[in-house]
């Protein structure tokens, strides 16, 4: 029988599924379930119910496959009701794709998963859940888990604190070791801690990065072996009973770091994340799809994205943090509209997933999270303009003029709005960008101008612990850096992040604003330079110089 | 309405037998007052067990048996079985119309409430098994009773499969532990039922036994015991294959029942220790859970196996029993509650009991089994009423659980049973007799007036229309009932006259299966169910199977013979002397009938 697989690079360096009779670019929808069950139904916060608006499970399942297909979609995104559809839809069944969440039957990556324990829970999970799809051609893939817990500096303190005789504890004074040579002299340049070798560091229980040195670096090799335990041994679970449906990672948590993305390249045939617009009218960060796609040398599916406004039917507050939210419905369907059209773009790209099928309950679920996430309304009825968006895209035509973008020579930097300062969301960043020179960037550059200023706007992802470094609190220097030297100008030292810390900036005729966050904008005014063009050479580091990013081109100052 | 209302004044129908009061039954419970009656007077049987103090109490008072609640009222558990929403959106099909909640609450919860207020209201106040407890427990209501059923036997394949192997007794606690430690604290939950229905065939079993290592050794060592280590004496009883002596046996082969020979007593005294090991593994684990509750058996399938019942009393607090009547208008043979009773020395609970009518409005069919079938509801309503009313007037009855709250879907359940079970209708709608009739009921007092008086031969010999001898349905049952000699183990004698002869009415039980006991699969006609009779000083030894003296005949678990005899003309006013004894299929049980009775008019 055949499966899906993957297929690509073609001569435009583009990936796609392929069944064996056409190929699919996975445009589809998380979530596509009836709902609240009538069982728990909570009269005091309404949600949605198939069993409101149908008389049988089999009658929306008719109708649902009917609207999905009209709008345009081709797949089930992950929690979908795949058991009602095989019941009542199998001769028209959508291709579809499965969460298994193995991780979360042992808490990964929080317990200890060097244990042969883990590998006996991996296994028992995947015999639970997978021999039951191994004979269905619509199975796409599987996801081993979702959103897993990859954070690197938590997960290196938590996994030193594990006793000396762990498998944990074991395993990570042998990357320390590895790491250093064995030389324990340059593991303390880097390192404060008790122990007075590596053969006593199993059993101290704190750790903490000394400042100026490279730490970092370090944690990095630590996230290598933890992402390679995970996806090895949840691969080999999942092989054992099923050897051919794709394997397709463990969809990130709109973050990762790349050092956990490599990892994951010989265990997965797509790499997988969640990823809400970086900004409200849908657009996205270059960064952080391309670095997904080249740490990993996979093509990549986008596992959920989102798009809320205020203005909806089901009474949705949009309270909680996290996701993207306009004020009207309109804006969110040309957002939602602009979010599809730049990542199908990509030729490396082979899928995206809407989260969700439905609005979120009136009050919220019960985690709280009460967004208007859905193509339909608590009510059942679709959100029209959402439903027009769909019908206009034709993902055939933007896959058919996929390709990477040309190589820009120079930056031609672009006029800005006058409340710059507050966000690159008014920035015309697709003029404005400025590439890179590193191979799995992690952050992006833009560059804008007034009359009087010059703007950069830099766009990073960091994820930082500020209990690994000494007394809970990130020391100046170990804070995250970012240089600027325009021409042969003095260059300008900018540090930001820890908690309750402003930025600093060594140059006070610079302006400096932030908005925080896992995903984090800084922007700089300059004093706008003389001449019409200018080179500018900058660097960004993470937190303890961890991983970092160059620019160096000529920017474009037309006056 | 008007139906339920003339029926107030209804006689019970023949249930129990008399209960004499002190005859052979204790007066009191022991004096502790918090566990029921552990040591009713002349029982025999000693708790094999450490009391606990559980919330509900089961207490022998002025001869009759109570539940009385953690409050300390006397109560009788009436409840609805399968109190639950029915089919689920996710399943319901429009083609098979069927009870589905969903389809008349906005909620879960909303349906909770009004099954619980409606329930309440037609004077139910106990929650059966299978039902929705989660939502059930939601709605505030202090009186209602929870009697949840755990399958923790039969979802670990007991008592059939190796209950010695850790295994299975490691999954039977981990059924229950899962049931009842979310119910935690939940002080309306009586007990617990740990299965229903189970196969405790006892030939069936007796084959399985050989498939367990555990029970295959205890098997031969109660049967090396039992003969003296004398496998000669054995081979009287019993025919062996692939087995030469108790050591080989211990290790291969089998036994079956040697034609002639007295295997089957051995064969119960193994069903005693199986049942000993089923019922103490799961009133030990159930008490393990939950110290507080009941163990409230598992549900015989209207039909039960004496040793085993006789065990069952050593474990459980109250021995339950699904009751299917035995003739259409909601009656039961008389043997029946009070061997049970004798047997295990427990108050008894009904914990299903059926009628159903040609009129309901589910469209019904009614064929797929045996259940109790009338033509109108108001014919329904009466045999539900006078079957409730039977169990309220005998003494040691602490409860009973109607079988159930809706109709049974259209076209069948799953497994094709086709009734008008329901309370309520597939559309929701109560049945307005039936809800009536329960309304109308006055449990304590009722129950106070235990035990119902029943008629008997002794008061005459009824005469007999010859259009009644088909079966026994058009009989003046009471009247005509025997009192057995002793005890009447496993069937019910009636005698009654036309103008050409007497007529002897055998109702009785039959081991299920019982084919499995010999080698070649047979039953031979050596092991036959056999009457021996005096009559009038006429002789007969009478092979139920092939006597052509028998009018009408159905062998089964029930079955039943209906005898022609003319040793004289009849007519009222003569007198009849009678000995019988019946021995049922195997030498299986024997129970006896003496009397000298006069014929009446």
């Amino acid at each position: 029988m055949q499966h899906f697989v993957v297929q690509g690079p073609d001569a435009q360096d583009r990936y796609a599924f392929s069944d064996g009779k056409g190929s699919m670019w996975s445009w589809g929808v998380d979530c596509v379930t009836t709902g609240a069950a009538w069982e728990t139904y909570d009269t005091q916060n309404r949600a949605y119910a198939a069993f409101q608006h149908y008389s049988n499970a089999a009658e929306w399942v008719r109708r649902t496959v009917h609207d999905l297909r009209d709008w345009g979609f081709n797949s089930l995104g992950g929690w979908s009701d795949t058991e009602l559809f095989d019941k009542y839809a199998a001769g028209d069944k959508l291709p579809y794709f499965v969460v298994l969440h193995l991780g979360s039957y042992d808490k990964a990556p929080w317990n200890d998963m060097f244990r042969t324990e883990f590998e006996k829970l991996m296994d028992g999970a995947a015999k639970d859940l997978v021999p039951k799809y191994v004979d269905d051609p619509k199975l796409v893939g599987y996801f081993s888990d979702n959103e897993l817990g990859w954070w690197g500096d938590s997960l290196f303190l938590s996994y030193f604190k594990m006793p000396a005789d762990s498998p944990g504890k074991k395993a990570l004074v042998e990357v320390l070791k590895k790491t250093y040579g064995g030389d324990f002299a340059a593991f303390q340049t880097d390192w404060i801690c008790s122990a007075n070798g590596f053969d006593e560091l199993g059993k101290a229980a704190e750790i903490r990065i000394r400042p100026g040195g490279h730490g970092g670096a370090a944690i990095d090799a630590w996230l290598r072996a933890l992402g390679k335990r995970y996806y090895s041994v949840v691969y080999s679970a999942i092989r054992r009973y099923d050897k051919s449906h794709l394997i397709l990672g463990d969809r990130y948590i709109q973050y990762y770091n790349p050092a956990i993305a490599e990892s994951s390249a010989p265990y997965v045939d797509v790499a997988s994340t969640n990823l809400g617009a970086d900004w409200t009218d849908g657009s996205i960060s270059h960064f952080f799809l391309d670095t997904l796609h080249r740490a990993t040398g996979k093509p990549v599916i986008i596992t959920e994205f989102y798009m809320c406004a205020m203005e909806n039917r089901s009474g949705n507050a949009n309270s909680s943090d996290g996701f993207p939210v306009v004020q009207t419905q309109a804006q969110r369907s040309a957002a939602f509209e602009r979010y599809v059209r730049h990542v199908a773009s990509l030729p490396y790209v082979v899928g995206a997933h809407w989260f969700q099928f439905t609005d979120e309950p009136e009050k919220g679920r019960g985690d709280g999270e009460d967004y208007n996430m859905g193509l339909v309304d608590i009510h059942g009825r679709p959100y029209e303009g959402m439903v027009e968006a769909c019908r206009s895209l034709d993902l055939t035509d933007i896959r058919a003029h996929a390709a990477e973008p040309a190589e820009v020579a120079k930056v031609p930097v672009p006029a800005v709005p006058a409340d710059v300062l507050k966000d690159l969301k008014g920035w015309n960043r697709d003029l404005g960008f400025v590439p890179c020179d590193s191979k799995l960037p992690v952050a992006d550059l833009y560059a804008a101008r007034d009359k009087r200023y010059l703007y950069l706007g830099l766009y990073s992802m960091d994820y930082m612990d500020e209990s690994i470094y000494e007394g809970g609190k990130v020391p100046e220097e170990e804070r995250s850096h970012w240089t600027i030297q325009l021409g042969d100008s003095r260059p300008v030292s900018i540090r930001f992040g820890g908690k309750d810390q402003k930025p600093s900036c060594s140059d006070p005729a610079i302006e400096i604003s932030e908005v925080p966050g896992l995903r984090y904008t800084v922007i700089a005014r300059i004093p706008l330079p003389t001449g019409t063009s200018i080179t500018l050479d900058s660097e960004f580091a993470t937190h303890s110089r961890e991983h970092t990013v160059s620019w160096s081109k000529p920017l474009e100052l037309n006056r | 309405m008007i139906a339920a209302l003339l029926l107030l004044g209804a006689t019970p129908l023949p249930l129990a037998g008399w209960f004499v009061p002190g005859g052979g039954r204790g007066q009191g419970n022991g004096g502790s007052g918090n566990t029921l009656s552990l040591t009713r007077l002349g029982s025999g049987i000693q708790p094999a067990y450490p009391k606990t103090t559980t919330r509900f109490k089961v207490v022998l008072k002025d001869g009759r048996d109570w539940l009385v609640t953690p409050g300390g009222r006397e109560t009788f558990s009436f409840g609805v079985c399968c109190v639950e929403p029915g089919e689920k959106f996710d399943e319901y099909d429009p083609a098979k119309p069927a009870y589905a909640g969903f389809r008349y609450y906005p909620s879960g919860a909303n349906w909770a409430q009004d099954a619980v207020a409606r329930l309440q209201e037609w004077g139910f106040n106990t929650i059966g098994a299978w039902s929705a407890t989660d939502l059930l427990r939601k709605p505030s209501a202090p009186n209602l009773l929870f009697t949840p059923i755990l399958h923790m036997g039969s979802g670990a394949g007991a008592p059939w499969r190796d209950m010695w192997d850790p295994q299975i007794v490691g999954l039977m606690d981990q059924i229950a532990k899962d049931q009842i430690v979310p119910l935690k604290g939940e002080k309306r939950v009586v007990g617990y039922f740990s299965d229903n229905e189970m196969g405790w065939w006892n030939a069936a079993m007796f084959e399985w036994s050989w498939k367990g290592p555990y029970s295959r050794v205890r098997l031969v060592n109660m049967l090396k015991a039992r003969y003296h280590g004398s496998w000669s004496a054995l081979l009287r009883d019993f025919v062996p294959q692939d087995a030469i002596g108790f050591a080989g046996l211990a290790k291969k082969g089998r036994l079956f029942l040697r034609p002639g020979g007295q295997g089957v007593h051995a064969v119960q005294a193994w069903m005693g220790i199986l049942a000993d090991r089923y019922y103490s593994l799961c009133r030990t684990i159930i008490k393990k859970y939950d110290p507080g509750a009941l163990y409230l058996g598992d549900r015989y399938i209207s039909n039960f196996y004496p040793e085993v019942a006789k065990s069952a009393g050593k474990y459980v607090d109250v021995l339950s029993t699904n009751l299917n009547a035995d003739w259409n208008d909601g009656t039961f043979a008389r043997f029946y509650l009070p061997t049970l009773e004798r047997l295990c020395q427990k108050p008894v609970m009904i914990t299903e009991y059926y009628e159903a009518a040609r009129d309901s409005r589910s469209k019904n069919k009614n064929d797929s089994s045996g259940f109790p079938v009338v033509d109108t509801q108001a014919e329904r309503a009466a045999a539900f009423l006078n079957q409730t009313r039977a169990f309220l007037r005998t003494p040691y009855v602490v409860g009973a659980h109607w079988f159930q709250y809706y109709d049974e879907p259209t076209f069948g359940r799953g497994d094709g049973e086709n009734y008008n079970m329901g309370l309520v209708d597939i559309d929701n709608r109560p049945y307005e007799e039936m809800t009536a009739a329960s309304e109308s009921l006055n449990l304590v007092e009722e129950h106070r007036r235990a035990p119902a008086k029943l008629g008997d031969v002794t008061d005459g010999v009824p005469p007999l229309q010859t259009s009644a001898l088909k079966d026994l349905t058009l009989w003046p049952r009471d009247r005509a009932f025997v009192p057995p000699a002793g005890h009447a183990e496993r069937g019910d004698l009636y005698l009654a006259w036309t103008p050409d002869a007497l007529y002897l009415a055998l109702y009785w039980n039959e081991d299920r299966f019982a084919e499995a006991y010999y080698k070649d699969g047979k039953i031979p006609a050596s092991e036959h169910a056999r009457m021996s009779l005096t009559l009038d000083g006429r002789k007969y030894n009478l092979d139920l199977e092939a006597t052509k003296l028998a009018v009408a005949r159905t062998l089964g678990v029930r079955s039943f013979a209906i005898l022609r005899l003319a040793p004289v003309r009849p007519a009222a006013g003569q007198h009849v002397t009678l000995n019988g004894t019946l021995t049922t299929g195997s030498h299986a049980y024997t129970m006896r009938w003496k009397g000298r009775f006069t014929l009446s008019q």
